[in-house]
């Protein structure tokens, strides 16, 4: 427990495209660096970010060593700047950077497809569909996994892409004849019944199993009915219509932003 | 060439004290223009004018000023900053060709932040330089002349009265000289202040002589002193006061100036001038009695970040600080008292309102200032975490005690 004191934040942000977000302090830099080292692209400390630390964030010991060893070019640079920018954060424990280090260091080993799959896991915790759909389909390319195609259907649900969803579920079905891609199948018909491939399987399926099924769905539409965003809306439907119209245009307006940005 | 003034103000009359810690003059704090051309007298010249027919004038330029008001002269209305900075500018002497530096303490009886701040713009509108005023009360300005004489002066209790036009102020100043070397001034008003124009017959001058003794008795009582200042336009001359100078030389040394406050506060400034640093903290109505500090962490070590140091003028004691919040939500206070020898105070301040995050993601500026000598303003504000988890815009305030009850 501590209060970490902190320099002032900048007054014009870095912009990190990877993440599509705005830092405003090392801290927050140190924060996605330590978080999303999967993102994190090769030539990552360059002179832009070395021009946002001194000029933005008064760093300018910080960005003149990160300048000198970025000079020198030797390999292995990139992590050791990295480790720099965390050092002089006051933002991370000595025991955690080290954590990081090792976890850096591995990350460098791996197999490119498992890296793929790593990134479509960081960019699908993090809400950027879009990126986690890419990393996902060039995983599954260089490398036929089941698990890779499972994380791939599933975004495309998240993203409301049902068809391609289906036809994926369907491809691991065939394949591996799992219960787990039949059951998905039977939500996307919930979902979006003209997506009906699980018509042509609905033999695979026992009466229990779909019995079950059905619960499940029926258990997940209860609590979404009962949710903060469906009971304010439904609050306001009724107490009046034309309110209820004006909301409804801020609210369509706002879950297009929302599907926009998941993309 | 720099010219060091000390400036005593207020409503009836004004003290000035130029380059020399033992001249001071008084004048009426009264200004008047002439009626025809833009032309502004001051003190008994304004008198003058104004009996004379030529001029208009203005008075309780002090009251006035606390007031916001106006005055309007010739169809002009002019406000009560415009007025006092012509006020100082005559004071001063203040020419636009010429270019010394001055540097000005003006003293007035109950400083707050208000009236300082609009005492240095009327300075600044005189032309000097914003960075050589300074404002102190006249608890503070008393301690400056104090300790500015010989150490004998003060090796015990400092006691003082001062004496002007319905004013009875006794002032004591307590010399520790320990570890932490400082003296606590404080002053007080008494009941029975009356007019000086009593002076001006025996039997006023009697009654005054008593009054003064009875105070005197009744203040001092058995206690010790190292020596006794009288100051203000009533102790010019202590011919009527025969018994109260009996009573308080008593054993002791005592010592008249007038113009102490403008004198105290001319010292002030020729030390600053000089960077000549306090040897005594001083303790005051203007000055923070406590430290008071927050633990912070900085590179993994537990580092005190003073946030007000005791001795510094309160009024123009602020910070602002940004902190993260690594797994706690409250901060800690310690508050240690100079003049008490007790364990420090620790203060907690919640911070459970603020919206619940990951560890190390929620930022927060906490801002500090003084509403009065006594009570620390304390500001918390919700930054989140950047973008990354935006801010809710919540703010807590609290306010820290900082009296010696």
């Amino acid at each position: 427990m501590a209060l970490l004191l902190c320099n002032k934040g900048a007054r014009h942000p870095f912009y990190y495209e990877q993440l599509d977000i705005d830092l405003w302090s090392i801290q927050e830099l140190s924060y996605v660096i330590y978080r999303y080292p999967v993102i994190i692209p090769s030539e990552f400390v360059d002179h832009k970010l070395t021009a946002w630390l001194r000029d933005e964030l008064n760093m300018g010991i910080l960005a003149a060593r990160l300048e000198q060893f970025m000079m020198a070019g030797d390999d292995g640079n990139q992590e050791r700047l990295l480790l720099m920018i965390l050092r002089e954060s006051n933002y991370y424990t000595q025991a955690e950077i080290s954590r990081f280090e090792s976890e850096y260091k591995k990350l460098k080993n791996i197999e490119r497809h498992v890296f793929l799959n790593m990134l479509g896991d960081t960019y699908l915790r993090m809400g950027k569909y879009g990126r986690a759909i890419e990393a996902y389909e060039e995983s599954f390319f260089l490398n036929t996994d089941f698990n890779v195609e499972m994380k791939l259907a599933g975004t495309y649900v998240t993203v409301m892409q049902y068809q391609k969803a289906s036809d994926l579920y369907e491809e691991v079905f065939i394949a591996t004849g799992s219960d787990e891609a039949l059951k998905k199948l039977y939500f996307i018909s919930k979902l979006e019944p003209s997506v009906d491939t699980i018509e042509k399987y609905i033999e695979n399926i026992g009466v229990d199993m779909l019995a079950n099924w059905e619960l499940l769905y029926n258990e997940v539409q209860a609590v979404a009915e009962q949710s903060d965003r469906v009971r304010e809306i439904h609050e306001i439907y009724q107490k009046n219509r034309s309110a209820f119209r004006e909301h409804s245009k801020i609210m369509i307006l706002k879950w297009k932003r929302e599907y926009r940005a998941k993309i | 060439m720099n010219r060091y003034i000390g400036i005593s103000l207020n409503d009836d009359y004004t003290c000035i004290c130029i380059n020399d810690k033992t001249v001071s003059r008084f004048q009426p704090t009264v200004i008047a223009k002439d009626k025809t051309e833009d032309k502004w007298t001051i003190g008994e010249d304004a008198y003058k004018a104004t009996l004379a027919g030529s001029g208009v004038i203005v008075d309780k330029l002090l009251s006035l000023l606390e007031k916001n008001g106006t005055a309007t002269i010739s169809r002009v209305k002019y406000k009560a900053i415009d007025i006092l900075a012509r006020y100082f500018r005559e004071l001063l002497g203040k020419d636009s060709n010429k270019t010394e530096d001055d540097i000005v303490a003006i003293t007035i009886r109950k400083p707050n932040r208000d009236i300082v701040s609009k005492l240095k713009e009327a300075m600044i509108k005189a032309g000097v330089a914003e960075d050589n005023v300074y404002i102190m009360s006249h608890t503070e300005s008393f301690a400056h002349f104090v300790l500015d004489q010989d150490n004998s002066l003060f090796n015990r209790m400092v006691g003082m009265f001062e004496l002007n036009n319905q004013c009875l102020y006794y002032y004591e100043m307590h010399v520790s000289r320990g570890t932490k070397r400082y003296v606590m001034v404080g002053s007080e008003a008494e009941d029975e202040a009356f007019s000086l124009d009593i002076l001006k017959t025996t039997s006023g001058g009697k009654i005054a002589d008593k009054i003064l003794t009875t105070v005197a008795d009744r203040v001092m009582n058995n206690k010790s002193y190292s020596a006794v200042f009288l100051s203000g336009r009533g102790f010019q001359d202590t011919n009527f006061a025969t018994n109260f100078m009996n009573y308080i030389c008593k054993r002791r040394r005592v010592l008249i100036e007038p113009g102490m406050f403008a004198i105290g506060a001319e010292i002030c400034v020729r030390n600053k001038a000089e960077g000549k640093n306090e040897e005594y903290m001083i303790l005051c109505d203007t000055r923070s009695r406590a430290d008071v500090s927050v633990k912070v962490t900085l590179n993994e070590k537990s580092e005190t970040l003073p946030i007000v140091r005791a001795g510094e003028s309160w009024m123009d004691t602020s910070s602002c600080y940004e902190m993260i919040l690594d797994d706690q939500d409250y901060i800690d206070f310690q508050v240690t008292s100079i003049s008490k020898p007790q364990r420090p105070l620790r203060l907690r301040m919640m911070l459970d309102t603020f919206p619940e995050r990951d560890k190390r993601t929620t930022r927060i500026r906490m801002s500090t200032e003084f509403t009065d000598a006594d009570t620390l303003k304390v500001t918390v504000r919700d930054l989140g975490f950047g973008d990354i988890f935006p801010a809710s815009d919540k703010e807590i305030v609290e306010e820290i005690d900082l009296s010696e009850k």
